[in-house]
């Protein structure tokens, strides 16, 4: 009986062991976009982001605070970001939840180029995409870099033609982050 | 004990489904940030004046606004003064913020030829997250001084008696996305006035208030109620109402109001029109923001 009890006590750990050791969280996140337009350049960025991977499926979800970018060329402009555009108090964030479609291995370091598949959602509303990203795997951190757009039509997010000129209509995004094993 | 073995096999099975059937994002809700953050609340009022009268609003750091102001006459003037549109009164004006909380504003104003200096100053402001206070709190300091030619020999009208001071506090409120309400009681002293019953020092209580009726269309109201006494009973507390339109840096406000003036002197202690009366005129505000932070 005793033996029993051992094994499963043992088993148990094994199995929460093995839980927590596959689920990846974001330490340290740089999120930046800039809006590339013919009479104005704005930028913005953040270090608001959670987020997991989960290595066994390569399944993940970020989550962005889209109120924590800062930057932009004037405090009316970031309060025009928040209240006319991405209409922040409605819609605090922005989430790319999916699975990565490459099976790669985890456990031994090296770079790969891999491509999430999910949906992001920004404004409120939901988008199918595949975004390229390069995972650098060392054994007691992922770092994950990625560059991609996204087009604010996509997210009907509406620019009045007097200030056309001056966003662009897609905003380029840059972000690097940093995932460590779940304590 | 193989019955065993195979219940814990399950068991094990199970435990592990469960573990990945979670849902990731739902995890999510349930991690702390390491430093919680704390929000303040932003555009309160879309600009630093909401009609007559200021906001807890100010100018950013290396900001500046003009601000041009018209009043013109009363609609009850009829055709022949095309509804008040011959006659108007003007301010123009710009504010500087030396930094996110303190600015400084100077105005020139054809009524009674005033020039107006001031200081605001961002006392508290509103916040959610890790600090919490529920309301902004400005504090605005001026000085108004009166240029217009003497012309009566026998009174003696010294550049002391041309001064006036205003103190005033804003204490605003972002009760949501769309409404928000401000709280403005003033004092108002005045070196000289022209008879003896007439007050030094005027106290009064400003309310005012915007709703936005989309993002960039808001209407808004203001109301200063004079604290019983002389002037009170000889002047009347101005009402205004108005619409403001956002477009990029600058913000158009188009009202009616009851008050001529536009500086705190001007509008509170001394509005002489009467709404029951029609003597209202029309008036806009047009400010820009210019950003003089280098790129």
């Amino acid at each position: 009986m005793k033996k029993i009890l051992i094994l499963v006590l043992v088993l148990i750990f094994h199995v929460l062991n093995s839980f927590a050791q596959d689920l990846y969280m974001v330490s340290k996140a740089n999120i930046n976009f800039t809006s590339d337009a013919p009479l104005e350049v704005i930028e913005a960025s953040s270090n608001q982001c959670t987020g997991v991977l989960k290595i066994t499926e390569g399944s993940f979800a970020f989550r962005v605070t889209v109120k924590s970018f800062e930057g932009f060329n004037s405090s009316l402009q970031k309060t025009h970001f928040n209240e006319n555009y991405m209409e922040s108090s409605k819609f605090p964030y922005a989430v790319f939840e999916g699975k990565i479609i490459e099976e790669i291995d985890f456990y031994s370091p090296g770079t790969h180029s891999v491509r999430g598949k999910g949906s992001f959602t920004s404004h409120g509303v939901k988008q199918e995409r595949i975004i390229k990203c390069k995972l650098t795997i060392s054994p007691d951190k992922i770092i994950v870099k990625s560059d991609f757009s996204v087009l604010l039509d996509d997210h009907n997010i509406k620019i009045p033609s007097v200030v056309r000129q001056k966003i662009a209509e897609e905003i380029l995004v840059h972000l690097e982050l940093e995932l460590v094993p779940k304590k | 004990m193989r019955n065993i073995y195979f219940l814990l096999f399950i068991f094990t099975m199970v435990f592990h489904f469960d573990g990945k059937s979670q849902d990731l994002l739902s995890m999510l809700d349930s991690i702390k940030p390491e430093k919680n953050e704390t929000y303040y609340a932003e555009g309160t009022f879309k600009t630093i004046r909401l009609i007559n009268g200021y906001t807890s609003e100010t100018v950013a750091k290396n900001e500046l606004v003009f601000c041009i102001s018209h009043r013109f006459g009363t609609v009850n003037q009829g055709i022949y003064d095309f509804f008040g549109l011959d006659q108007s009164t003007i301010r123009f004006g710009f504010e500087y913020g030396l930094n996110d909380r303190i600015d400084l504003g100077i105005g020139r104003s054809n009524y009674e030829k005033l020039y107006d200096g001031f200081i605001k100053i961002k006392l508290a402001r509103q916040s959610s997250g890790n600090k919490e206070f529920p309301v902004s709190i400005t504090l605005l300091e001026g000085m108004s001084v009166s240029t217009v030619k003497w012309t009566n020999d026998a009174v003696e009208y010294p550049l002391t008696g041309r001064l006036y001071y205003i103190h005033e506090l804003f204490i605003a409120r972002k009760f949501n996305e769309k409404l928000s309400l401000q709280l403005s009681p003033v004092i108002i002293h005045r070196n000289m006035v022209k008879t003896p019953e007439e007050q030094n020092t005027v106290g009064a209580l400003g309310i005012g208030g915007r709703y936005k009726i989309t993002n960039r269309f808001t209407v808004v109201g203001e109301y200063y109620y004079l604290f019983p006494g002389n002037t009170a009973d000889n002047f009347n507390n101005s009402l205004a109402f108005g619409v403001e339109l956002e477009t990029g840096g600058h913000v158009f406000q188009i009202h009616v109001s009851n008050s001529t003036g536009m500086t705190e002197k001007a509008f509170i202690p001394e509005t002489l029109g009467k709404w029951s009366e029609g003597d209202i005129g029309i008036g806009f505000n047009i400010i820009r923001l210019f950003s003089l932070n280098r790129k």
